[in-house]
């Protein structure tokens, strides 16, 4: 596996999280006949040549279906994608097409249940990969339109929980699950440490900005790492930015037009601060469009800097001869996936492979390559949607089909989300091959390193554990936390929050959790929860434990005081404030909508 | 004039010295040219013989005179010529000696002592404009004249598209008001023999097939099926060239001159419906076509006004493209306009987004 | 007037007025609306790229073909032998030459028939997988159909008349000619507009594509 020990865990947390942000925030309420309108709105704003041109070439020929992942793998219609677009097209006909006159005498308005079958279909049943843009005969861009479409959702009020969770995060603080300056520095001091590479943050004089990501730094550490590594072996003259690093952009996956330029113009306005060169992102999809093709629209002129993204960039080196890199000994067999908003999209193919042939790999091609590759199935955001879980499998197992062809061991990818839902397709099925990241890849195979014996990566061992004092037993006593009459009022307040136990209920949640402190050597009072119900509970008494919560009386109090959201357990988790010495990884891939009630059960505490 | 008393046709044909074989010889060409079998030449003999002479009475109208001329001008006695010793032509402008009151008398005698059996021949159309005044005949309009002598008339018979269609006065603009016969008569049989002219043979056929068997089978515009059933391009023997996509461009061009197909010069054989492909003019001798001159559909309504005798059936035969030019601008214009009103919909602070179209 | 007199001359005169007043005002109200111009930096120049688009997209690409590679061979090959029908059968060229004052050489009418015939058996079996296949099903509106029988119509009249089946040759002809006439009408406020409109689409996909070092 590619991922460590400490890697796979953080993957479990992650994914639980990721399938538990529905219903992190209130639905927004309005009016269904302003939803109505406010999605015709967009529909009659975003008019251009372009749209018109393309909803009248269609001739519902259906050839869209046979290059879409979704209906190659199930058959099933509604996976067409011009059907996603029917909306959408009688909007422009009804509204603004030259007939408007007749058509609105004789066909009935658009309604809020037509926006509310429309939503699954752009959100959950397309990733907006683009590949049925390549087949149509009448090469309408799709996939741009279905964007259109989640843009009329959003100021509807009707997008998917998870993705509003996430956009509205990233409009107000700029960041996404949490990963602020604060998370950003905690890891980068960690890789300081454990790598001794140099990072430079808001250093002046610089000729790249590199931008990372949410999901880089809770979780996919080696790519940033990989990213680091590389570029100091260069000796380029680069930096991070602290206000201006997060490269993800859920304003345009969610389709919120304000929030995508507001996150756009945060990096294209610091670039310029920063007279940089370059702006590197990072191994994450939608940031390349975001930063190579809209961010000049957003700006309003040209960018004075060019955009790469990371594989782009290093390819590029290799191909100029800048940069050498080690072989990988064993001649090994790899395929390469060509992220859709990188590849096709992008139009970065040759630079990936650069990199490949440079470390000595041997590249079979997916018969699906290039320009004409499969999605990896959850892109687009959905990898956050739980209603379109089925639907991501579909995709991912089409593109095993064809991966597995290639006979390869590892599967090199340079994007993370295309990575996490690799890593989650294999969580079901009985694929084992390995995913790999190319800015990994690079920074582990840089010349004057140490090398990886038997094509195992250097296993980094979770670093040593932040040491907290241990409570004295007085303090612990004075305050009651975790004693047992603390401890039964805790059972009740569990029991009392439907929201906690109906969920765990429907998933037979059986558990042994325990709860103590940071640098105790055992955890003090224990839950013993059956199917989502706390059924008794006590002191610590050296039974086996599902999970052991530990934390600092401090971080205990401030939950009390005000329960942390999704958010906050993420980042407490990533900067180990909140520990599980055991921890139920194996449960919570198995079952991640698990995270949800179990973080409401830390509101359930706060009762207590 | 009195008339003569009613005899049979044998006998007569006996008083002329029409020999038998003669006379065999006309009943078994009529029969071959409406495509009976070799046995029905004897059944029209056997006939003919017996019929006493029919009274024919023969109205000329609006018309060039073209018809009898065809049907008569012949430089050596035809056998067309035998059926005015089958009939008793009590009646005819060109062909009768009297003249002035003596002719209306004669016409009116014959047609109250054949009461209810005389045919009536009418060639030239009628025309109505100003109470009918274009064309008179001792003082009576044509179309007094036709309604009076249609009265009592076994049926009618138009020679000649004139009668038939309306021909050359209705075509463009009509300042006659010319009409055809059909328009006024309603009430009795018609059989039409339009051409312009009629092949002679064929008028004579019609009379014979008339005389024998009756009203003969009609087509949509009255015309007998045995002579205008089949269409020219289906008779035509250059129709493999046709076929074979070979066709003269213009007039004496190599395909011209090699006998190809003359559809692209105008012949409107598909659509006209004579016997002139089969039985042809002048004793079978040529035809339009087979003289290097596209057909230009004479036996059919309107083929005057039908865009042209050089002008390929294809083509549309309005041939005003100004319209068209307007039509373009209009549509340039509305579509324009319209779409215009429809940005004003659009939210100028918002629209387009500048992203659009570079999201993905 | 009898009915072909109508069908060659009037009918076919304002189907052809409102063809293309029809063509004009459809493509006006496509070619008003904004259009869009990219800031971002290119990676190769597109301009002659959107116009290879528009011939490379009429054969998709290798790896499509294992699932519509018989559909590609079936839908070039009725558009060749509708076109070749129209284009290429002796009084059809008249008619042209009567509009545009251009002729051409003709093929014999013992190859146009039977394309004709194969052609017409093709939009027949298109028709019929329209309902049935489950794609086409979903997606197909009255636009569909209708465009697919209009379209139709000409073919299979054209053969009648050629043929002598049923009516009267001239009556056939007419009903031949008002179902061209049909098919101009609705041809500017259908799908069949795509006949103009494949070209500007294809070429904004290339050029987009193109721009960002992607083949289209």
């Amino acid at each position: 596996m590619s991922m460590d020990k400490k890697m796979q865990d953080s993957f479990a947390m992650f994914y639980g999280m990721s399938q538990s942000l529905e219903g992190q925030v209130e639905p927004v309420e309005m009016e269904d006949i302003l939803r109505v309108a406010k999605a015709k709105e967009v529909f009659i704003n975003k008019a251009s040549r372009d749209t018109a041109l393309n909803l009248d070439a269609c001739v519902n020929c259906g050839w869209c279906a046979e290059a879409c992942q979704f209906y190659v793998a199930s058959g099933d219609p509604k996976f067409t994608p011009v059907a996603k677009l029917n909306l959408m097209k009688k909007v422009q006909k009804r509204e603004l097409g030259p007939l408007r006159g007749l058509y609105k005498m004789f066909t009935k308005d658009i309604t809020v249940d037509d926006l509310k079958e429309l939503q699954p279909k752009v959100f959950d049943d397309c990733t907006m990969c683009g590949r049925c843009s390549m087949i149509c005969p009448m090469g309408i861009d799709i996939s741009e339109l279905v964007h259109t479409n989640r843009e009329a959702l959003l100021e509807a009020g009707m997008i998917p929980s998870s993705l509003d969770y996430m956009c509205r995060e990233q409009d107000k603080e700029g960041t996404i699950f949490g990963a602020g300056e604060k998370l950003l520095d905690y890891r980068l001091d960690e890789l300081k440490e454990e790598y001794g590479v140099d990072i430079y943050m808001d250093k002046p004089d610089s000729d790249i900005l590199m931008l990372t990501s949410g999901l880089d730094i809770h979780l996919f550490n080696d790519a940033m790492l990989g990213t680091i590594k590389t570029l100091d072996h260069l000796k380029v003259k680069w930096t991070l930015c602290s206000h201006a690093f997060e490269g993800a952009n859920f304003g345009l996956l969610a389709g919120s037009d304000k929030t995508q330029k507001h996150s756009t113009l945060t990096i294209v306005n610091a670039a310029i601060e920063m007279g940089v060169k370059l702006v590197l992102t990072p191994e994450c999809g939608h940031t390349y469009p975001a930063m190579r093709w809209a961010a000049a629209e957003i700006y309003g002129k040209p960018l004075p800097f060019e955009v790469m993204t990371v594989s782009e960039y290093f390819g590029q080196q290799i191909m100029e001869g800048k940069l050498k890199l080690n072989k990988v000994p064993g001649n090994k067999v790899v395929t390469l996936h060509d992220p859709c908003k990188v590849g096709r999209h992008g139009g970065v193919f040759e630079e990936a492979r650069a990199v490949i042939h440079e470390l000595g790999l041997e590249l079979h091609e997916t018969e699906s390559n290039r320009e004409l590759n499969y999605c990896c199935g959850g892109g687009a955001g959905n990898f956050l949607i739980h209603s379109a879980a089925a639907t991501r499998k579909l995709g991912f197992q089409n593109k095993m089909i064809e991966v597995k062809d290639t006979g390869a061991e590892s599967l090199v990818v340079s994007c993370g989300s295309c990575r996490l839902n690799f890593e989650a397709g294999k969580l079901d099925s009985n694929e084992t091959i390995e995913i790999e990241s190319i800015a990994a890849l690079v920074g582990e195979n840089l010349p004057g390193q140490k090398q990886p014996t038997d094509n195992k990566k250097v296993i980094s061992e979770p670093t040593k554990q932040k040491q907290t004092q241990p409570l004295d037993e007085n303090e612990s006593a004075s305050i009651g936390r975790f004693s047992e009459s603390w401890m039964i009022s805790f059972k009740k307040a569990w029991n009392d929050t439907a929201k906690v136990t109906e969920p765990l209920a429907a998933i037979n949640f059986d558990s042994n959790i325990g709860y103590g402190f940071l640098g105790d050597d055992k955890p003090r009072g224990v839950l013993q929860v059956k199917n989502g119900h706390v059924v008794s509970t006590g002191n610590y008494q050296g039974e086996k434990l599902n999970w052991d919560i530990r934390a600092s009386e401090k971080l205990w109090e401030k939950w009390h005081q005000s329960p942390p959201n999704m958010t906050a357990i993420g980042l407490a988790y990533t900067m180990r404030k909140m520990q599980f010495i055991q921890g139920d990884y194996a449960a919570m891939l198995t079952e991640p909508r698990m995270a949800g009630p179990f973080i409401k059960s830390f509101e359930a505490m706060s009762k207590a | 004039m009195k008339t003569n008393k009613p005899i049979s046709v044998k006998q007569t044909l006996q008083n002329n010295g029409v020999s038998r074989r003669s006379f065999m010889k006309f009943c078994a060409a009529t029969a071959s040219m409406m495509a009976l079998p070799p046995g029905a030449a004897k059944l029209i003999a056997a006939a003919l013989e017996k019929i006493t002479r029919p009274s024919v009475i023969w109205l000329s109208f609006q018309e060039c005179t073209g018809c009898i001329e065809s049907l008569t001008r012949s430089h050596s006695p035809s056998i067309e010529g035998l059926i005015f010793d089958v009939i008793s032509l009590d009646y005819q402008h060109t062909l009768q000696a009297a003249a002035g009151e003596s002719a209306e008398n004669a016409r009116r005698a014959a047609m109250a002592e054949n009461k209810g059996e005389y045919l009536l021949v009418v060639d030239g159309s009628i025309p109505l404009k100003n109470g009918g005044v274009y064309s008179t005949i001792a003082g009576m309009s044509n179309l007094e004249m036709l309604k009076e002598t249609a009265k009592d008339a076994a049926a009618l018979l138009c020679v000649g598209s004139c009668s038939a269609f309306g021909g050359l006065p209705n075509a463009n603009p009509n300042p006659t008001g010319a009409v055809a016969v059909s328009d006024i008569i309603k009430d009795k049989p018609i059989i039409n023999v339009p051409g312009c002219p009629p092949i002679p043979s064929v008028i004579a056929g019609v009379i014979v097939q008339y005389l024998t068997f009756g009203l003969p089978e009609l087509d949509h515009l009255n015309r007998p099926m045995a002579f205008y059933g089949q269409s020219i391009h289906d008779r035509c023997y250059r129709r493999p060239f046709y076929e074979r996509g070979q066709f003269a461009e213009s007039f004496d061009d190599e395909g011209a001159r090699k006998g190809w197909c003359l559809y692209k010069v105008g012949c409107k054989g598909p659509t006209t419906y004579n016997a002139c492909a089969t039985t042809k003019w002048n004793n079978g001798t040529s035809f339009p076509i087979e003289a290097g001159h596209g057909c230009i559909g004479c036996s059919e309504p309107n083929f005057w006004d039908n865009g042209g005798f050089y002008n390929p059936l294809s083509q549309t035969p309005i041939t005003d493209k100004t319209n068209l030019g307007v039509a373009v601008a209009a549509g340039v214009a509305t579509g324009v306009g319209a779409t215009l009103l429809a940005k004003t919909k659009q939210n100028k602070t918002k629209t387009p987004s500048s992203n659009d179209g570079e999201n993905l | 007037m009898t009915l072909l007199e109508f069908a060659r001359g009037p009918a076919l005169q304002w189907a052809l007025i409102i063809f293309l007043f029809g063509i004009f005002f459809r493509l006006a109200s496509i070619f008003v609306f904004h259009k869009n111009k990219p800031l971002s930096a290119a990676r190769k120049p597109s301009f002659f790229a959107g116009f290879k688009t528009i011939f490379s997209r009429s054969i998709p690409h290798a790896i499509f073909r294992k699932r519509i590679g018989g559909l590609f061979i079936t839908s070039t090959a009725w558009h060749l032998g509708f076109l070749f029908v129209l284009l290429f059968f002796g009084p059809h060229i008249d008619f042209f030459k009567g509009l545009l004052g251009v002729s051409w050489a003709g093929a014999p009418n013992s190859v146009v028939m039977p394309v004709a015939g194969f052609t017409l058996a093709l939009l027949i079996w298109a028709l019929i997988r329209r309902f049935r296949h489950p794609v086409l099903k979903k997606i197909s509106n009255m636009d569909d159909y209708l465009s697919l029988i209009i379209t139709a119509l000409p073919l299979l009249t054209g053969l009648m008349a050629s043929a002598h089946i049923e009516m009267r040759y001239e009556t056939m002809l007419a009903i031949h000619m008002l179902s061209v006439s049909l098919l101009l009408v609705w041809f500017p406020f259908s799908k069949l507009m795509h006949v103009l409109l494949f070209a500007p689409s294809r070429k904004r996909l290339g050029e987009k594509l193109a721009r960002r070092g992607v083949k289209a």
